[in-house]
């Protein structure tokens, strides 16, 4: 589901090597990909993160 | 009804490998969790995933608010003809209201709402993050679109996750006064049409409530709990969170719902059981605690 924009204001649409270091996560991935949503695992697109 | 547990936690947990997307930009997990994944998804090991989208989830988003000093009912606000506005009422931007709504002494309609035509809103009620259907009846005091109960533990102890998900609700449904439907995590929360709630119920985050469901004063859906067409619950009722009701179930007054129920039963109890299985069972009990001179 991406985040709809009716009723959230975003704030950032941060790079995972950015997301990784807010979290203190390591990653294994292209750390200059663009996050620009949030979804459930089974419906994440290629935009967005899930868990 | 298809018996289908939601679930879109992942977390490493390899029974649950196969639910992640193979599209996702990435996927936060445990350590054990990170060889199990599509070679397409970039992968983010962390100890607390869901902290860690907590984390990330309040960098991204942040709720639609009102700026300082608005008016009451924002010049962006559309409203449809015939439209009553009662005392106080507060109406956010670029919110969408129908034809011969009905808004009560101190509704509050937050940004973006979109609200059908022929809708009742009562005294006091709040809707927010929502789409609202036609001829919807919202009671006094009630609550749409507020942040479902989405808890983890953070370092520091237990954090909220942001909900960043609606709340859709069909046409012609009836929201009794004082009821909470929470809105999505990060999915959507789902009122099918035709849906009658009694007073003081709790419709959870992410849950989906079929056509026709009527369900009956001081009754709770748990956190993604889905509830098939035609279902009828009594009084006090609670299902646990992600399980399934089939569709055309009826639950007795005071049933807690701890697995998945069938299509066309009935159940009652606590666990919920067939109800034939639970009258015998409190009948027999009956028997042991005060047998009838008969049986002396």
């Amino acid at each position: 589901m991406t985040v709809d924009e009716r009723f959230f204001n975003r704030r950032s649409t941060p790079t995972l090597d950015e997301i990784a270091e807010l979290t203190g996560s390591s990653l294994k991935g292209d750390g200059s990909k663009v996050c620009e949503g949030i979804a459930p695992a089974f419906a994440a697109s290629s935009s967005e993160i899930c868990f | 009804m298809q018996q289908v547990r939601r679930r879109y936690v992942f977390e490493g947990n390899p029974k649950k490998a196969s639910s992640v997307s193979t599209d996702a930009l990435a996927c936060i997990v445990k350590q054990d969790g990170a060889d199990q994944l599509s070679s397409n998804v970039a992968i983010l090991v962390n100890p607390r995933p869901r902290f860690a989208l907590a984390i990330v989830a309040k960098a991204m988003f942040k709720i639609r608010g009102w700026p300082s000093g608005a008016p009451p009912i924002s010049s962006t606000a559309t409203l449809g003809e015939n439209v009553t506005i009662g005392p106080n009422v507060v109406i956010g931007d670029d919110a969408k209201i129908g034809n011969n709504v009905y808004l009560g002494p101190n509704c509050v309609i937050g940004p973006g709402v979109e609200i059908g035509d022929d809708c009742y809103i009562g005294i006091n009620a709040s809707i927010i993050c929502s789409v609202i259907g036609k001829n919807v009846n919202v009671g006094s005091g009630s609550r749409i679109g507020e942040p479902g109960f989405g808890i983890t533990h953070g370092p520091e102890g237990a954090e909220e996750i942001p909900q960043l998900g609606r709340v859709f609700i069909g046409d012609h449904v009836r929201i009794g006064a004082n009821n909470t439907i929470d809105r999505g995590a990060f999915e959507d929360t789902i009122m099918g049409d035709r849906c009658k709630l009694d007073n003081l119920c709790l419709i959870a985050h992410n849950v989906i409530l079929g056509k026709s469901v009527i369900i009956a004063g001081l009754s709770g859906m748990s956190g993604s709990v889905k509830v098939g067409d035609g279902v009828m619950t009594g009084g006090h009722v609670g299902v646990a969170n992600h399980f399934t009701v089939g569709e055309n179930t009826t639950l007795a007054g005071y049933s807690g719902v701890i697995e998945d129920v069938p299509d066309n039963v009935v159940w009652g109890g606590i666990p919920a059981r067939p109800v034939r299985q639970w009258l015998k069972e409190m009948a027999w009990l009956k028997k042991q605690v005060m047998p009838s001179k008969k049986a002396k």
